[in-house]
């Protein structure tokens, strides 16, 4: 978590192999970023990243595009094809499924790229703020579930970036607040409320890392207002 | 033996178009002669149509004969014969892809034609028949990685360049390469069924650009795919194309009277090479700093990238340097410059860091390069 600009994405574009770190290395499960091909074909296995702006390719139906990302993961063709409608069933694509990509909603180009990081079934999810881009209430509800149910298992990791406290405050296991490309903090939510002396809501401990001054602030603007 | 003969010709519609256009082209010439024959003598001037006609098809026959019955370009087929019972110790269903004595008809037919024409003896059709389908053998044995045809036909091809008016000397090559093309058709025949990789869905759906279009994933999944996509040039193959693009250009100077000219696919192939290995490397993998950013952090050269430009630096430096020096040295140009274009090439395939695991281990950044046409952006 942090406030724009202050290299939230940067940094899981690191962690996803876009960009090479200045300083330090990327490790995923034991295997260095880069080291090797081996390494480096083994972690994009098992890591699947997902920008805030990805590029889909235009002319393809949505069940097309993701048959493809399912297949590029050498997911089972029968597993792939019941998860693939399953996943369109859940974003409610069941109806453009068979168009093409451009006749859709900038909503639903979210919900296809969506699925396509879910459909790859790859163990390390890397998620650039996933909850943008025009999703609608019913859809933010549908992911926040399946990110919830899939933060509980074991065998899944869900790294995902967020400008919004209240989206992730209920899932998510350990929380990093990066403040000018720096990582200003980096525990649990109690770990977190322990280290600000603040008992309130994941907001409130957010707003005391990043802008203590916040509160002050907001009296102050409306004083002026009302003067 | 009408069944047999209909297996290695095209369809009967199609014999009937050539004949027709034939017949046409040598009618054309006839009704020109007779309306110009008061005026002046129309054969001093104009060939007969014909013989062009009859050489065109010997050359679409040739390259027909294997590449409509292999059974490489015909997904269906290829699915059938791995469904059934054959094996390379049977005949193919559909026709032999070998010569057969029934081509040897044909080809004797077309060589009976082709005696009406002074100018064109009857071996030049056969050389361009057994020419294009050489070139059809080895796209087959090319797309089944059976590599030694298409070098020994890519090999062979100069030699005939420089003896074309030594019609035994042309047959003989002609006659090697058959050999090898038999052997290893039947070499390919005996591995069947075969693992055509990325060609499958090419050939499945006949487009390339369907093919492509099944391989546009989008960004980030084309840039971070857990496949090998980038290609990785073998060591025999690097040898190989750089020995063949030396004796090819070894050709162009026995053939050429003008040195200056045939230097030049040398200085080409040295700039233009050395260029595009820049353009690849670096085409969606940029430099991890740009240029305001090296010169703001004083980072002037950053090691894990720039280590991509050592090569094409030292492939312009060597391909600068080496043909002065060896021509000082009494060197003959014809030498000296398929020898450099050997050595030029060798490097430029050669010299680390390879393609793939510059993409998968080099300290870049990944860019999105991607066709607004193909590609929508949320």
């Amino acid at each position: 978590m942090g406030p724009n600009g202050m290299g939230k994405s940067t940094l899981l574009a690191v962690m996803a192999g876009v960009l090479t770190p200045q300083r330090g290395y990327v490790e995923i499960d034991g295997k260095r970023r880069r080291s090797s091909e081996e390494n480096e074909l083994a972690i994009r296995k098992q890591v699947v990243y997902l920008p805030d702006h990805p590029w889909l390719p235009r002319n393809r139906t949505g069940r097309e595009f993701l048959m493809a990302i399912g297949d590029l993961y050498e997911v089972e063709p029968l597993r792939l094809m019941d998860h693939v409608e399953r996943l369109l069933d859940l974003f409610q694509l069941r109806d453009q499924a068979d168009s093409p990509i451009r006749s859709y909603s900038s909503g639903q180009m979210k919900k296809v790229s969506i699925c396509s990081a879910l459909v790859t079934e790859a163990p390390i999810l890397l998620l650039d703020e996933p909850f943008s881009g025009g999703l609608d209430p019913s859809a933010i509800l549908a992911l926040k579930a399946v990110l919830e149910r899939l933060a509980a298992r074991s065998d899944m990791t869900v790294v995902m970036s967020s400008p919004v406290p209240e989206l992730i405050e209920d899932f998510a296991d350990r929380i990093a607040v990066i403040r000018d490309g720096q990582i200003i903090a980096c525990d649990t939510l109690e770990g977190l409320r322990r280290m600000t002396s603040c008992a309130g809501s994941l907001a409130e401990v957010f707003q005391r890392l990043i802008n203590p001054h916040t509160a002050e602030n907001i009296e102050r603007y409306f004083q002026r207002t009302q003067t | 033996m009408r069944i047999q003969f209909r297996s290695i010709l095209p369809p009967g519609w199609v014999l009937f178009l050539f004949a027709l256009l034939y017949v046409l082209a040598d009618g054309v010439m006839l009704a020109a002669a007779v309306f110009f024959e008061h005026r002046f003598s129309f054969h001093m001037y104009v060939p007969w149509l014909s013989q062009y006609v009859l050489l065109l098809g010997c050359g679409l026959l040739g390259f027909y004969r294997i590449v409509a019955i292999h059974p490489v370009f015909q997904a269906e087929y290829r699915h059938w014969l791995e469904a059934s019972a054959w094996s390379a110790r049977k005949p193919l269903p559909a026709g032999p892809v070998h010569l057969v004595w029934q081509d040897v008809v044909v080809l004797l037919l077309i060589g009976t034609l082709a005696l009406r024409y002074p100018h064109f003896p009857p071996t030049e059709f056969i050389i361009v028949f057994l020419f294009t389908y050489l070139i059809g053998a080895a796209i087959v044995l090319a797309l089944l990685r059976a590599w030694v045809l298409p070098y020994a036909v890519a090999f062979g091809m100069g030699g005939v360049v420089l003896v074309p008016h030594k019609p035994l000397a042309v047959c003989a090559i002609f006659l090697v390469l058959y050999v090898i093309a038999w052997i290893e058709l039947r070499r390919t025949l005996r591995d069947f069924p075969w693992n055509l990789g990325r060609w499958e869905a090419f050939l499945r759906s006949g487009s390339m650009k369907n093919q492509q279009r099944q391989r546009l994933l989008g960004w980030p999944f084309q840039s971070l795919s857990p496949e090998k996509t980038a290609p990785s040039m073998p060591l025999h193959h690097a040898l190989l194309i750089s020995l063949l693009a030396g004796w090819w250009v070894r050709v162009h100077f026995l053939v050429d009277s003008v040195p200056d000219d045939a230097e030049m696919p040398y200085w080409m192939v040295l700039v233009i090479g050395s260029f595009c290995r820049v353009v690849i490397y670096c085409s969606g993998y940029l430099p991890p700093l740009n240029l305001a950013g090296r010169v703001f952090r004083m980072r002037w050269i950053i090691p894990g990238y720039d280590k991509i430009f050592l090569a094409p630096a030292i492939v312009l430096s060597v391909g600068y340097i080496l043909p002065r020096v060896l021509l000082r040295n009494g060197w003959e140009a014809s030498a000296v410059y398929p020898l450099g274009m050997v050595i030029i090439l060798l490097l430029l395939f050669l010299l680390g860091p390879n393609l793939r695991a510059w993409r998968l281990t080099g300290s870049h950044r990944i860019y999105p390069l991607m066709p607004k046409q193909e590609f929508v952006r949320i």
